[in-house]
């Protein structure tokens, strides 16, 4: 069976990817599919902290409600989901590919090389993540841009260190002896049997990165120092219902079901990924 | 490291320089010997090498806050002040000198104990972070074991019941709760145990303060009702913690209980009749919670990351809230202070996690890594 085959019998990593899917298709049609502006206040008096399935006095039903200007939660929520989905899905590309770099290199070169990349990864495994995020996001004003490079250059390191696994152990195989004997570049060898070789183990750590990476990012936005306002992102939405928390919980509660749920799907995307790609692997 | 230094010893015992005449020549003395001194330079390695590590990240952080744009002695004097004023800041501050010069005065000075003046509350740094320290250990510390005690528990539950009602629903469970985020979590906790509790009249017990270590009047209580009061404002914090924790520790508990049943000598007991209990407690769970000692490495900087909302949101002095303070100030000195902090905490607990391996599972004590 096709390890696609297999990934698509999973039900759990089919459910991720049902999540996922109606959240990454629900952020491509958002000026289509929301009912409201996400950011235009209208009549703030009449609109504010209208309560779940209440309507405003512009006829529109909030099915989430509003928050303290009268935007519509559940429209708020629908373009946030493109923030938070993009940084998921670009930071884990940019670790992938500095992972995949990195550990392929140190496998491939060994000796001195694979020791310094080595230290490298522990060194950036050492490094305390929220505090670099935190500290770089303050000093060079912050951006998508930004979050996104930060969140990739301090999340390579365990796909670093299984692809250098991976590799290292693929070095060993007949099929890559017969390929060297047969005169085949490193380049060659590197591009078309060492790196489609360890996809497996890549795909499965960067499910469930892209779902820490939205954490992060909703965590830092929550700290007021990521996406900033008015421009909607799950964790300053959850911020800014920190205030009306007695009398309107809305506000704060449905942002947070939505990285939940989003950190949920990645991670029943990713056991069930591995499960059923790489029954060897040990679970976790 | 042993099986290739064994020769040698074998050889120092037969000459009998330091092993008494009775045992020249016998193989047994030589295990007792060797691996003793292998183990102190292997420690004094390992602490080189987390020494090593600190420092990395320590540096890592000084190029990328130097390397950032914006001048912090502009930031220092404020917008009105003149150019002069400016430079005589730009001395002060010693960013006149190049980036080299910078860096080793200041790491010499961050190896010695001198950590600087914080820009923004113009204390020494030592004394800033020497208030909030102790506060982030004991949230993280208690954390931990609360973690440990309780995620165990449930994982060892859920494998012993495998595939019932029970262990699909605590699974579900975890995996909701592990999908928290924990600025999220503690939110939802204050406004069910600090709001909606005292207004819906629910028993003193369950109205939880949401903010700080003791409360205003803790100076006048008695020694046990300031000890209640303490475990009370530190009851939603630490339920926090704990429980993202506690859903991720029993996911891999389960898991890893599950795997260590399939193996064959369980069978084995198995086939000889051993009770299921005997089996779950000697064989399963002895060898199953031993990858649980590499948890401990792995969790702590998503443990520290925790913890720096959960201070934020309750107002607990620890060093994430001096952090995030910090940073908002742009206040450099007690940045790279947190960051050094923050990095030896996450290598000791992986030099810690290494020795308890070795600790737990005698297989791997020798085996170079």
């Amino acid at each position: 069976m096709s390890p696609l085959k297999k990934l698509l019998r999973d039900r759990r990593s089919l459910a991720g990817a049902a999540i996922l899917g109606v959240m990454a298709l629900a952020a491509v049609m958002a000026p289509v599919i929301a009912p409201a502006d996400p950011i235009a206040q209208g009549d703030v008096i009449a609109n504010r902290f209208l309560s779940p399935l209440e309507s405003g006095g512009d006829g529109i039903v909030h099915w989430l409600g509003t928050d303290r200007y009268g935007r519509d939660i559940l429209s708020r929520l629908i373009f946030g989901a493109r923030i938070s989905l993009s940084v998921g899905l670009l930071s884990v590309t940019v670790a992938i590919v500095l992972g995949v770099a990195i550990g392929v290199t140190a496998a491939a070169f060994g000796g001195a090389i694979e020791r310094a990349l080595m230290v490298l990864t522990d060194v950036f495994l050492a490094l305390p993540r929220l505090v670099l995020l935190l500290t770089l996001v303050t000093i060079w004003d912050s951006s998508l841009l930004l979050v996104v490079l930060v969140l990739g250059f301090t999340g390579w390191m365990s796909i670093a260190r299984l692809v250098r696994a991976e590799v290292r152990s693929l070095l060993s195989r007949p099929f890559v002896d017969a390929a060297r004997a047969g005169g085949i570049s490193l380049n060659h060898l590197v591009w078309h049997h060492l790196i489609p070789n360890s996809v497996t183990p890549v795909f499965v750590a960067a499910a469930l990165s892209v779902g820490n990476a939205i954490a992060l990012e909703a965590g830092l936005s929550f700290l007021g120092l990521g996406i900033p306002h008015p421009a909607p992102s799950w964790g300053n939405m959850i911020a800014a219902g920190r205030d009306a928390l007695v009398n309107a919980p809305w506000i704060s509660v449905f942002p947070g079901l939505c990285v939940a749920l989003a950190v949920i799907a990645c991670n029943l995307l990713g056991d069930g990924a591995r499960d059923a790609l790489d029954p060897r692997s040990p679970t976790f | 490291m042993d099986w290739r230094s064994a020769p040698d010893a074998k050889k120092t015992v037969a000459d009998g320089s330091d092993a008494g005449p009775m045992q020249a020549g016998t193989t047994h003395a030589i295990p007792q010997h060797t691996p003793r001194l292998s183990l102190v330079k292997r420690l004094l390695f390992r602490l080189a090498q987390a020494l090593g590590l600190v420092l990395g990240v320590v540096t890592l952080t000084f190029i990328l806050i130097n390397l950032a744009p914006g001048d912090p002695a502009r930031l220092w004097v404020g917008p009105a002040a003149g150019a002069e004023e400016l430079e005589g800041a730009r001395h002060a501050l010693g960013l006149d000198r190049s980036l080299w010069v910078r860096y080793f005065t200041w790491m010499i000075g961050f190896v010695t104990g001198q950590w600087g003046t914080s820009i923004a509350q113009q204390r020494p740094v030592t004394e800033v972070l020497s208030g909030a320290v102790p506060h982030t250990l004991l949230l993280t510390v208690t954390s931990l074991l609360l973690t440990y005690i309780i995620g165990i528990a449930v994982g060892s539950i859920q494998a012993i019941n495998n595939r019932t009602r029970l262990d699909t629903g605590l699974t579900v469970f975890n995996l909701l709760v592990y999908g928290m985020p924990a600025y999220w979590l503690a939110i939802m906790l204050v406004l069910v145990f600090s709001y909606h509790a005292p207004l819906h009249g629910w028993p003193e017990w369950l109205r939880l303060p949401a903010m700080g270590v003791s409360s205003l009047n803790a100076d006048f209580l008695g020694p046990w009702h300031a000890f209640v009061d303490r475990l009370r404002h530190a009851a939603l914090p630490l339920i926090t913690l704990t429980a993202i924790g506690a859903a991720g520790t029993s996911r891999f508990v389960r898991n890893s209980l599950l795997d260590v049943r399939r193996l064959d000598f369980v069978l084995t007991a198995r086939a000889k009749g051993m009770r299921t209990l005997g089996i779950e407690i000697k064989h399963v769970l002895r060898n199953g919670l031993l990858p649980i000692v590499t948890l401990l490495g792995l969790s702590l900087p998503a443990l520290f990351s925790g913890t720096v909302f959960v201070e934020v949101i309750f107002a607990w002095p620890g060093m994430g809230r001096e952090m995030v303070a910090a940073v908002l100030a742009r206040d450099y000195p007690v940045i790279m202070a947190t960051t050094a902090i923050y990095a030896a905490l996450v290598v000791a607990g992986n030099m810690l996690a290494d020795f308890l391996y070795g600790v737990a599972d005698p297989r791997t004590r020798n085996s170079a890594s």
